[in-house]
């Protein structure tokens, strides 16, 4: 028996089949905000999709071969690589083949059963780097960062994992700012200009990032890791009635250092040097003509949106006067290189 | 290669480099090898004047006429970053 599961992410039709629950719950893992009911996504007879659908296997069964020739890697994090060759994309997850792209397929998983109990290694571990490609091939270009918005105007804090994005990101939430992400919200360009989509998952927080709100640390001991190292998701709508804007136009860029001074400080910086962080921020694509568009948008993203650095200091309460004050001043391509 | 020689060269961007501008620098990518630079503003003057049809000596008259420069400086940092470019295979000559 198989058993199929449904979700559309900013017009891209998402079907995920496999017969064993554990790896649909891998997908649900990574997929949840956007899951949708069957029948729910009725397209109108005759219509055509203005975005090809993207089709998701997963099985216990053993790996086809790995082709042997024209092979060349495209991400490497150990245990994990990712290589390509004309046709399709593979994942090698400890020396095993474990999963493919290729269209008109989409993905492919072969997970092997001693990892088929553990669905956030294999959502965010084997599936993830092929979904963010096939989202690419489809216009959207996933980054690395949090996003908030305000009255439409979308701020992104890209950074590292343990890089500041959810404190930023929950201390914003209480001052009412709304979400877009904590972790990776997409870009996309769609009719010359470019925007900022929503991937509203829950926010994923440290005990540290727990001890700067105290209203979090009676959800966080009740919580559960779900799997991940060291973070325990958390619902931002049900602990801050946070709402969820799943478009905006990108108004600023702030590139976050965690900091002890007692106040935050925020300065510009140049476009180039932004740009140099926002490639970092945007992951390594197995296509030429991907990173080619990941370039144009990540420069068209910089035309439109000021960005700058911000030194994190204790004052949590006080940062979203200063992100408003950013948001205030940025003015598009012109920064003006003074402090905030 | 004499100096009249490398002024007679005709440089071409390499079509495999994506070329964007940010204020007033050009950032390239070269999509074969991944890197990526910046130019500053003089250098991204040279790079939009780099078409297969100019002369890296008619490249260094437009430049002198736009900077009102000295000549022989404006020669020799051209001809130096048209090296650099064809090193990094972000530009390659038409004539060549």
């Amino acid at each position: 028996m198989s058993f199929v599961d449904h979700y559309s992410l900013h017009g891209v039709s998402i079907t995920v089949r496999s017969s064993h629950d554990p790896l649909r719950q891998a997908m649900s893992s990574l997929l949840r905000p956007f899951a949708v009911a069957p029948g729910r996504d009725v397209r109108k007879r005759g219509a055509t999709p203005k975005t090809p659908a993207l089709h998701v296997l997963l099985t216990t069964d053993a790996a086809p071969p790995l082709p042997t020739t024209g092979l060349t890697p495209w991400l490497e994090a150990d245990p994990l690589v990712c290589l390509a060759d004309s046709s399709a994309s593979y994942v090698v997850y400890e020396g095993q083949y474990a999963a493919q792209l290729a269209p008109p397929s989409g993905i492919t998983a072969w997970i092997p059963a001693a990892l088929a109990h553990d669905p956030w290694l294999i959502g965010h571990r084997i599936i993830m780097p092929l979904l963010v490609e096939a989202l690419r091939q489809r216009g959207l270009f996933m980054l690395h960062a949090a996003a908030l918005a305000c009255a439409g105007r979308a701020v992104l804090f890209p950074a590292p994992s343990g890089g500041g994005k959810t404190t930023l990101a929950i201390a914003l939430l209480r001052a009412g700012f709304t979400l877009l992400s904590d972790d990776n919200p997409l870009l996309a360009s769609r009719a010359d200009r470019v925007t900022v989509h929503a991937y509203p998952d829950r926010l994923n927080v440290t005990g540290a990032t727990c001890a700067l709100f105290p209203e979090l640390c009676a959800h966080w001991e009740a919580s559960s890791s779900d799997g991940q190292p060291t973070k325990r998701p958390l619902d931002a709508a049900a602990i801050y009635g946070a709402q969820i804007t799943h478009e905006a136009v990108p108004a600023a860029i702030i590139f976050p250092t965690i900091g002890n001074a007692p106040q935050s400080s925020v300065e510009t910086v140049s476009r180039v040097e932004a740009l140099d962080r926002l490639i970092g921020a945007s992951g390594p694509s197995a296509s030429p003509a991907l990173r080619q568009a990941q370039f144009t948008l990540l420069t068209d993203l910089l035309r439109v949106a000021t960005p700058y650095r911000m030194r994190m200091g204790r004052d949590v309460a006080t940062i979203p006067g200063t992100v408003q004050r950013v948001l205030d001043g940025a003015s598009g391509p012109t920064g003006s290189g003074d402090s905030i | 290669m004499s100096q009249d020689a490398r002024l007679r060269g005709r440089p071409q961007h390499a079509e495999h480099v994506v070329a964007r501008t940010l204020d007033d620098e050009t950032v390239l990518l070269n999509l074969h090898t991944e890197e990526y630079y910046s130019l500053d503003d003089v250098g991204s003057h040279i790079w939009q004047l780099v078409d297969g049809n100019r002369t890296v000596a008619q490249i260094v008259d437009a430049v002198v006429a736009e900077y009102a420069a000295d000549h022989a400086q404006v020669t020799t940092d051209t001809c130096d970053l048209l090296d650099e470019l064809a090193r990094e295979g972000l530009i390659s000559w038409a004539n060549a």
